[in-house]
């Protein structure tokens, strides 16, 4: 084609950029992928080194550790005091949720996989590109500076509910909150931070939709895109519509504190002993319902694009074409069209008509069968395949194993009268944690073993990897699943020291055994840092296509040029004709000329 | 947005709309959200005020609101979105002059709404309409009416004890505001009746009036509310600002709602006015061409947009 | 993208100023039936006039819409924007309603419990 010659020459006719817009203000959208990935993984290891101080609280409630006392003047000397933990594990959520998962998955692999997969040179908009990067700056300050602001960081939990977040003394006295040291600057920095991840996040949803609407390459139709693009597509959808909600109600709280707004302080104000707010007006559980109503979204979001990585990696290592192509797309679909319509699941207990209750429950019910209908194909893709244990394979496999404990587990939690008995135990803990550090978390791991080599041209460490692989699933069940059995025993979330309840006597040393679990599975993780860092200097150097794999990436170079292929790609077929047995390989990419005597597939 | 001529050759996959234009819909899927939150927020605040108690929600003549200043900025936004869209029309066919002229009508149209809206909101800071100002959950001991929960003896004890302290703040700031209008030069009547009121809110004066034999106490806060609210008719009557705080049930609230709702959209016309006078800018220096046809019709949704916002919230605040 | 055909043009303006008369009427309009409304002089219920003042406030976005942002020449191609999001939006407002404008509040008539607790009637 004419125009994909000129488009090449005007690649080669660039000027050569600079050090600081190659690497650092790129537009480049491997090189913004990396990026989010590099910062991803850093904040990986400040927020589990949050969790395994939450775990050594209550895994030794009276116990010390040694730095606090310097370092933060709020503590009880070098114990931990009840609001430092409540700050400990609040940041851990956030800076988990906003500052990993979300941009490991949408931001890191969104950005590098999408463009890739589709045949085209760049995202949409590549300025954009940037700026939806260096927007998360201004957040990753403001949120570890807010540890050592006045008051600490926030500690009313992720879920900063009204009035513990948001009650500011009447204008004239400062940024203090009568309810908590840490409601004060530490909270606004929190709602500022958000509110930049949140404007990153949108704009980068615009881009990642219409650079899949506009910019496939010739022949790449929407049902001939692999499950990766199709997840980071409606993860797009449902962040465009859900983030700004969540915007306006960090900004509505931010408005509480500053400028004496009452959206959220309920009639005639409150009374904090001797300090009161100002006169109220507003509605206290307005909050949680625009709160979540971007939050259960979120966790879509949060799981949507591992399922989709997950699908394209168990196609190529069980060189099998996946089964039920279109199902898969509905059901993801189907998954965040109900995400919608369920948040009230997380407001249970908050005292709402059991009428509007039973709704939400019928909704929450039914996404069980779009998730079942994905872990269904999943096994029978599996089913009789020529299986390569790889480590990014062992990683999919997890995903698709412990997505289905806590699968389950959401069963529980969708019932009302149950949710009543477990909501606030562990068994919400165990829950979240299944889905989120053995779900999404190990399909992060697996697309990092995966399209390592097409980022940096070299593999990983196998060896090593599947060491790190089977100890990070010991230590994460280890960790992890007991939590079911604690919650449902009645042991409460958020508590400072479970040992002054006698009750839970019983369930101590479970919670010392899953301390040590999660000490361990923090140790493991090192193992996986090394093999990356050193993988980028010496590991094993590769081609175009080490897996075999039938996507359009591999048939780029490793790793890509600027303009990703020499020549635009034509799509022929779809991305999953793994196995075909007319053919000589098992495998036959998306971009391969028809062999001669082969019938040519249905779509 | 050469990429996107580029993108039309054989071969491609997609709608046939430019990728920007494409941008700009799904761009203004999140605006759409943001407001319908926004909005959706003032309306279930509203409506989730107790309907039928003394208590409703403020009418637009207790806060200030004028009616037909709001149609005016409504009539304004109209005219300029009007303008804008003859901008790209006379930009399709070529007609850069035509371009410029359209589009300086609309900066100067979107300048005109924000300075009404300037003058509205200087009226709400005169009158001290302000979120956390307002006299509000003023303590009054009231008799439950017929047929009404009787509250019991123990619950309005709490209740005297949570209210009084929103009481006393807003006693404090009527009084502070009261020794201000002292110092000011006023209409003699209306200053005598601040006086009077400041008067009778001094325990010290009515202590001595006691003890001169005419008892007197001194005001509650419900009491200083309802005489800070006459005045300040009297003081409308006569046409003069009088910094007071009046006594609003549910004024903080409407403060509150009405100063996020209007203060985003004015911050969005804001934006797009930025736009406009990129575009001017560009023109000045020649660089303007029948090219921009696209980017000045992206341009025109965005403010479409805008416009379609006030709409709405023009009738929400204003009108029911 | 590019229209070349001239009577297309001036029809276009033609389309942009009746929308332009007709918005600039309706908002009279929604002035009138609030000011009609009054208390003072109550010629219309409230009921009344807020059917018609939203209801205007409904034409006016769709004349907005469908003319000024061509919607009504793109809607082919925009379509499963548009559907979505209006339903996004209409269902976010409403299911708000429930828990906040409906709910019991301190104050009201205790409210009937809707099936007897005992069993009996």
């Amino acid at each position: 084609m004419s125009v994909s010659h000129s488009h090449s020459t005007e690649a080669h006719a660039h000027p050569e950029l600079g050090f600081l817009r190659k690497y650092i203000f790129s537009e480049d959208h491997k090189v913004i992928g990396i990026q989010f990935l590099f910062s991803g993984l850093i904040f990986f290891l400040i927020g589990g080194t949050l969790a395994l101080l939450v775990r050594l609280q209550i895994g030794f409630p009276q116990g010390s550790i040694p730095f606090i006392g310097r370092w933060f003047p709020l503590s009880w000397g070098d114990r931990m005091s009840p609001d430092f933990y409540a700050m400990i594990f609040s940041m851990h959520a956030t800076i988990m949720i906003f500052f990993v998962i979300i941009p490991l998955l949408t931001g890191a692999f969104g950005n590098f996989c999408i463009p890739l997969m589709i045949g085209a040179r760049d995202m949409a908009f590549p300025k954009l590109n940037m700026m939806s990067y260096w927007f998360m700056w201004p957040a990753f300050a403001i949120i570890l500076c807010s540890f050592f602001v006045d008051g600490g960081a926030a500690g009313s939990g992720w879920t900063s509910y009204p009035l513990l977040a948001s009650a500011t003394m009447p204008a004239g006295q400062g940024f203090h909150s009568p309810a908590s040291p840490h409601s004060g600057l530490g909270q606004i920095c929190w709602l500022v931070a958000l509110v930049f991840v949140g404007i990153s996040s949108m704009m980068g949803s615009v881009n990642y939709m219409t650079t899949i609407i506009n910019l496939r390459a010739p022949g790449m139709t929407l049902f001939r895109m692999p499950l990766t693009v199709w997840s980071m597509f409606i993860t797009a959808i449902l962040q465009s519509m859900a983030l700004p909600v969540l915007t306006v109600a960090l900004i509505l709280q931010l408005l509480d504190k500053t400028i004496n707004t009452t959206f959220f302080l309920p009639p005639g104000g409150m009374s904090f002993g001797n300090q009161h707010t100002g006169p109220g007006g507003g509605q206290t559980l307005l909050w949680q319902h625009l709160f979540w109503f971007y939050s259960h979204p979120a966790v879509y979001i949060m799981i949507l694009p591992a399922m989709g990585m997950v699908s394209d990696i168990i196609c190529t290592f069980a060189r099998k074409h996946l089964f039920g192509y279109k199902p898969m797309v509905l059901a993801m679909a189907g998954i965040a069209g109900l995400g919608f319509i369920v948040w009230g699941h997380h407001m249970f207990q908050s005292g709402m008509d059991p009428r509007l209750g039973t709704g939400f429950m019928l909704a929450t019910i039914m996404i069980a069968l779009p998730s079942a209908v994905k872990t269904f194909n999943w096994l029978a893709t599996l089913w009789g395949a020529n299986i390569q244990y790889t480590t990014a394979m062992l990683n999919a496999l997890a995903f698709v194993a412990m997505f289905v404990i806590g699968g389950l587990s959401g069963i529980f939690m969708a019932a009302t009268p149950v949710d009543v008995f477990i909501h606030d135990t562990y068994f919400i803990v165990a829950h979240l944690h299944y889905v989120l550090f053995m779900s999404s978390v190990f399909g992060i791991f697996a697309g990092i073993y995966y399209w390592y080599p097409k980022m940096f041209g070299r593999t990983m460490n196998e060896t090593w990897g599947k060491v790190h692989f089977a100890l990070t699933f010991l230590f994460s069940n280890c960790t992890f699943y007991p939590m079911h059995i604690i919650g449902v025993a009645g042991h409460p979330r958020r508590y400072y020291d479970s040992t002054l309840y006698h009750f839970l006597d019983n369930v101590q040393s479970l919670n010392v055994f899953m301390t040590i679990s999660a000490l361990l599975l923090g140790v493991t993780q090192i193992i996986f840092l090394l093999n990356f860092v050193w993988s980028l200097f010496r590991g094993t150097k590769v081609g175009a296509n080490p897996w075999h794999s039938n996507t359009l990436e591999w048939a780029a170079p490793s790793p890509p040029p600027h303009g990703n292929f020499l020549e635009t790609p034509i799509v022929r077929r779809g991305p999953y004709e793994y196995g075909n047995p007319a053919i000589e390989d098992d495998y036959l990419p998306q971009t391969s000329p028809q062999p001669s005597g082969v019938p040519v597939a249905a779509h | 947005m050469t990429q996107a001529v580029h993108e039309h050759s054989e071969g491609h996959m997609g709608i046939p709309l430019p990728t920007g234009k494409v941008a700009m819909w799904l761009f203004l899927v999140t605006e759409i959200m943001f407001f319908t939150a926004l909005i959706g927020t003032y309306i279930i605040l509203r409506h989730g005020t107790p309907a039928n108690s003394p208590h409703a929600w403020p009418t637009p003549h207790q806060v200030h609101l004028v009616e037909w200043i709001g149609a005016l900025n409504t009539f304004v936004l109209i005219c300029s979105s009007f303008t804008v869209v003859l901008a790209h029309h006379a930009a399709v066919k070529g007609d850069m002059k035509t371009v410029m002229r359209h589009i300086g009508i609309t900066l100067a149209l979107g300048c005109v709404f924000l300075v009404v809206k300037a003058y509205e909101y200087n009226a709400k800071f005169q009158h001290d309409i302000l979120p956390g100002h307002i006299g509000e959950s003023l303590p009054y001991p009231e008799k439950p009416a017929e047929g009404k929960i009787q509250l019991a003896e123990s619950q309005a004890i709490e209740r005297e004890k949570h209210d009084h302290p929103v009481g006393m703040q807003y006693f404090q700031r009527v009084k502070l505001q009261l020794e201000a209008i002292k110092k000011s030069s006023i209409p003699a009547e209306l200053k005598a009746e601040c006086e009077k009121l400041l008067d009778d809110m001094n325990p010290a004066s009515a202590a001595a009036q006691a003890q001169a034999g005419a008892f007197r106490r001194p005001l509650n806060p419900a009491e200083v509310g309802e005489r800070a609210n006459e005045i300040l008719e009297k003081a409308e009557k006569a046409g003069v600002a009088l910094h007071l705080s009046p006594a609003i049930p549910f004024g903080n609230l409407w403060s509150s709602c009405y100063f996020a709702m209007t203060g985003f959209h004015a911050l969005h016309v804001f934006g797009g006015l930025v736009i406009f006078v990129v575009i001017l800018l560009m023109g000045l220096v020649g660089k303007l061409g029948p090219q921009h046809a696209n980017m000045l019709e992206l341009t025109g949704l965005y403010w479409h947009f805008v416009d379609i916002v006030w709409i709405f919230l023009f009738p929400l605040l204003y009108l029911v | 993208m590019t229209e070349t055909h001239d009577d297309s043009h001036d029809m276009r303006v033609k389309a942009y100023f009746s929308v332009f008369i007709a918005l600039s009427i309706f908002t009279a309009v929604s002035f009138v039936a609030n000011w009609a409304a009054h208390p003072e002089r109550a010629w219309i219920t409230p009921h009344t006039s807020f059917a018609i003042i939203l209801g205007v406030a409904v034409v006016k976005a769709v004349l907005v819409g469908m003319i000024f942002m061509h919607l009504k020449f793109d809607w082919g191609r925009v379509y499963f924007v548009i559907i979505p999001i209006s339903i996004m939006a209409m269902m976010m407002m409403m299911v708000l309603m429930p828990d906040i404008v409906i709910a019991w509040q301190p104050g009201q008539e205790p409210l009937e419990p809707a099936v007897s607790i005992t069993g009996t009637r």
